[in-house]
């Protein structure tokens, strides 16, 4: 099995990028004064994950995180996954990106995490450190 | 794919073992927008943007970093007139960037980003 860098660079070289019309929104719990943050996917990975056999199962990346640094990983060399709808992909992003305390582990009301189109993100950044995830509506609200 | 197998390169006057190229170049490298989105990148999964200035680059493909935070090597674009991008943290997996203007405030900005070192 090649290194997943390895495959990463191939599928550069021969896929286009993908924009996703997704963004994910969430707040973290034990950051409670912290503004609203935004996950942006990346064009390359996304067209990695519609395309399907480049990434690895997101499990190797969990279990990953609770391996030493300087001892070997399971992600590089773990045999890829099959092709993602979008939305799977997002789902997997969330997993892999978002800390557990957001998307696993809250137990809390308040909404923590949406996925919104990429139309409901402002482009007004003026108030930027003041975002946080609107609880009514599908919206970000300063 | 076709693979080219040599254990040096040489211009005809100096020589290095093939290694020392590919072990020097970048394994992951982004450049983003002032909003955090990737505009073109290598082995990166996500961008977060956590606010004014603050980005958190997410890798595909890990690196190799000891308990001291040693690992990984970064290289940053600053902008114009005062306005910079510093290297805020780094873990096997994230890169942390803040962007500053000359008065060392928050700034949206954009931020390239090209990262050297040992992958996992």
């Amino acid at each position: 099995m090649s290194h997943l860098w390895d495959r990463l660079a191939e599928a550069k070289s021969r896929l286009a990028p993908v924009q996703s019309k997704y963004r994910v929104l969430f707040e973290d719990p034990t950051q409670p004064d912290a503004p609203a943050a935004v996950l942006v996917p990346d064009p390359n990975w996304m067209a990695a994950a519609l395309e399907g056999n480049i990434l690895p199962p997101i499990d190797t990346y969990l279990r990953d995180r609770d391996v030493p640094d300087g001892q070997p990983k399971e992600h590089p060399y773990a045999e890829p996954i099959g092709a993602m709808t979008e939305e799977e992909a997002i789902e997997y992003l969330i997993q892999k990106d978002i800390p557990p305390q957001v998307w696993r582990d809250y137990q809390g009301n308040r909404s923590v995490l949406k996925i919104v189109p990429v139309e409901l993100i402002p482009s007004d950044r003026s108030f930027r450190n003041a975002w946080k995830i609107n609880q009514t509506e599908m919206e970000m609200a300063a | 794919m076709s693979t080219l197998s040599v254990s040096n390169i040489t211009d005809g006057t100096d020589t290095v073992e093939t290694g020392y190229v590919v072990n020097g170049s970048a394994k992951a490298w982004v450049n983003t927008n002032s909003g955090g989105s990737p505009l073109s990148s290598l082995n990166v999964a996500t961008v977060t943007d956590n606010g004014t200035g603050n980005y958190t680059i997410n890798f595909t493909s890990n690196f190799t970093i000891d308990g001291n935070d040693n690992g990984v090597a970064v290289a940053l674009c600053a902008g114009n007139n005062g306005e910079g991008v510093r290297c805020a943290g780094s873990t096997s997996g994230t890169l942390e960037l803040r962007s500053y203007n000359a008065s060392n405030a928050a700034l949206d900005r954009h931020v390239s980003a090209s990262i050297h070192g040992d992958l996992a």
